[in-house]
């Protein structure tokens, strides 16, 4: 197996009483798509939350790029190449969507030290943004405020901002959630464009329908009770008896 | 760089034909009462879009803004027998109360919200506490007088020639702040605003944003501060007053917060609505609080609201929006 770019060891989190993540140990190569699926109050998104830094991990270590980054705040992580996207999306709703991608591309430029940098207005961003947006397939939002954009545009808007802000991991969380089946199917077309662009991108992604894990992931990770049940191909992961049990039948293909 | 070029040039233009122009209207008609008031009232807008940087741009609202105010006051009153020209009194004023918003800047750098309005709250009043105790510092009298220092080595203590030293500092302060809302800096501010965990989830150092443009309002209040002292001919604890932190905030309401030129229409309007009702009645501020409370409630985007619609009714056939459109 190749090296992991993002690697969890026994990563264990309470929240007071709560045994939110027990244990959990996961790798993801550079290239790779790793998908994570569970029900409701499986611990993803607590996950989520350690790996990029919100949460301190109670036990147990996080390695980036080779880099012990357990303990270190959100802020330091996202400077360190982990791009991520919120399950209910979080967009700059009084700015453009188009200035909502040079504030990732301002981020990943510099930090404070070239305050010329600061007070220039040049135009070099605002090409580079607006070709983040094409990627996205946003172009035509460019000028429009992000309070005015649907749920999905948002989505994609954050996507666009986690790769102007040079991320080589990338964490979606629910990125399907709350969008209809064709912009679902777009999201996932962008995502895997991605991939062909940037050869190295990993990716780490939740989703409660199992067709976008699917059509995306390389392996698949069953999370139940905050630790890891199944790891597999996605195909293998669907058909495994405890994944069956876990979601009691449901419809899962 | 042409654009670079362009866009410092776009910037000039706009602050000489929003500053200057009016300016010399009013300088051309205005009678001797009525420059005097307007001389008060471009200090307020001074102050005004200084403290607009924390109400509108980054949204850290500070309750406490006269500290630095007074801070800018004292420090000019306090050197009024050194006869030092206004180009290093100025600059002294601004030092002082930029180092002042750095001390508390540092002490309230993890304070966020409704703690972060309140520590600057409660720090404002200490020192207007500190100086109304303070019998070297002239306590419920204040320090006076102070005179009207030179410029470029020319006396301007004469009303209309005064005036135009404020038009003057205006001008300069607002064509930086300009500048720094259309940049980098004032887009990141704008974003931290908008979302401060998103801002930190893409590593931005909100620390430094959030120290930065405190001590930016803080130094610009100072300025003001100082032409003020000199204006009134002293320097009083009611400017440092939590009253007088107050009315700056709800100017930058009253305007539109999120406008670049809002906190100086609402300045504008405040100043002369008070200045009004002052000669009508005894219960000023009853009348003024219900007339900004209208405005408040009926445009809570401000002033810069009746701005927007005149524009947009303007140009709707013309070209669709772009970065400046949404930025002014």
């Amino acid at each position: 197996m190749t090296t992991a770019v993002l690697e969890a060891t026994s990563v264990s989190k309470s929240f007071g009483q709560v045994h939110a993540l027990s244990d959990v140990s996961l790798q993801i190569a550079a290239g790779e798509t790793l998908g994570v699926i569970g029900p409701n109050g499986a611990g993803k998104s607590t996950l989520f939350g350690v790996l990029a830094g919100e949460h301190r991990a109670s036990s147990g270590s996080v390695v980036l790029h080779g880099r012990d980054i357990t303990g270190w705040n959100a802020s330091r992580v996202a400077r360190s190449g982990l791009g991520r996207t919120f399950q209910v999306p979080r967009v700059f709703t009084r700015l453009t969507a188009a200035q909502n991608v040079e504030v990732a591309l301002v981020a990943a430029r510099h930090r404070l030290g070239r305050m010329t940098d600061n007070l220039t207005h040049d135009r070099a961003m605002e090409s580079a943004a607006a070709a983040l947006l094409d990627r996205v397939g946003l172009a035509s939002a460019a000028g429009i405020e992000a309070a005015h954009l649907g749920q999905g545009d948002r989505k994609l808007l954050e996507l666009a901002m986690a790769l102007g802000r040079g991320a080589h991991v990338l964490l979606l969380d629910e990125p399907t959630a709350g969008m209809g089946r064709g912009e679902a199917r777009r999201l996932v077309e962008v995502v895997q464009d991605l991939r062909t662009v940037q050869p190295e991108l990993a990716v780490l992604v939740t989703a409660h329908h199992m067709e976008v894990i699917l059509a995306l992931a390389d392996r698949v990770v069953l999370l139940a009770d905050g630790a890891v049940r199944v790891v597999g191909t996605p195909q293998d992961v669907a058909e495994h008896p405890e994944t069956r049990r876990i979601y009691l039948g449901e419809d899962l293909l | 760089m042409t654009v670079t070029r362009a866009a410092w040039l776009r910037q000039a233009v706009e602050v000489c034909l929003v500053v200057l122009l009016p300016a010399a209207i009013i300088s051309a008609i205005a009678t001797d009462l009525g420059i005097y008031v307007w001389t008060t009232v471009v200090i307020y807008i001074i102050f005004a879009m200084g403290t607009n940087v924390l109400v509108g741009w980054s949204g850290a609202t500070s309750f406490g803004q006269a500290a630095y105010f007074g801070t800018g006051a004292y420090a000019v009153a306090l050197l009024r027998e050194r006869e030092l020209p206004n180009e290093v009194l100025l600059v002294l004023a601004v030092l002082a109360s930029a180092v002042v918003a750095l001390t508390l800047g540092i002490l309230t750098l993890r304070a966020v919200g409704l703690r972060f309005g309140i520590i600057t709250l409660v720090f404002g009043q200490l020192i207007y506490l500190v100086v109304f105790r303070n019998d070297g510092l002239g306590s419920e009298t204040g320090l006076y007088p102070v005179a009207r220092s030179t410029v470029l080595g020319q006396d301007v203590s004469d009303q209309r020639t005064f005036f135009w030293v404020v038009v003057s500092v205006l001008t300069i302060v607002a064509f930086v702040l300009r500048r720094m809302y259309q940049s980098s800096f004032g887009l990141t501010l704008a974003a931290m605003r908008d979302d401060p965990l998103r801002t930190v989830a893409l590593g931005l150092p909100i620390r430094w944003l959030r120290l930065i443009s405190f001590v930016l309002a803080g130094a610009v209040a100072g300025l003001a501060g100082g032409l003020f002292a000199q204006q009134q001919g002293s320097a009083s604890p009611s400017m440092l007053s939590f009253a007088l932190s107050g009315h700056i905030i709800l100017i930058c309401l009253l305007g539109g917060r999120f406008r670049f030129w809002g906190a100086a229409a609402g300045a504008i309007v405040f100043t002369w609505a008070e200045y009004h009702l002052r000669s009508l009645t005894d219960a000023t501020d009853l009348y003024l609080g219900a007339l900004l409370l209208v405005i408040v409630i009926a445009m809570p985007d401000g002033l810069a609201k009746l701005w927007d619609l005149t524009t947009v009714a303007l140009r709707s056939r013309s070209r669709t929006s772009d970065r400046d459109e949404v930025s002014v």
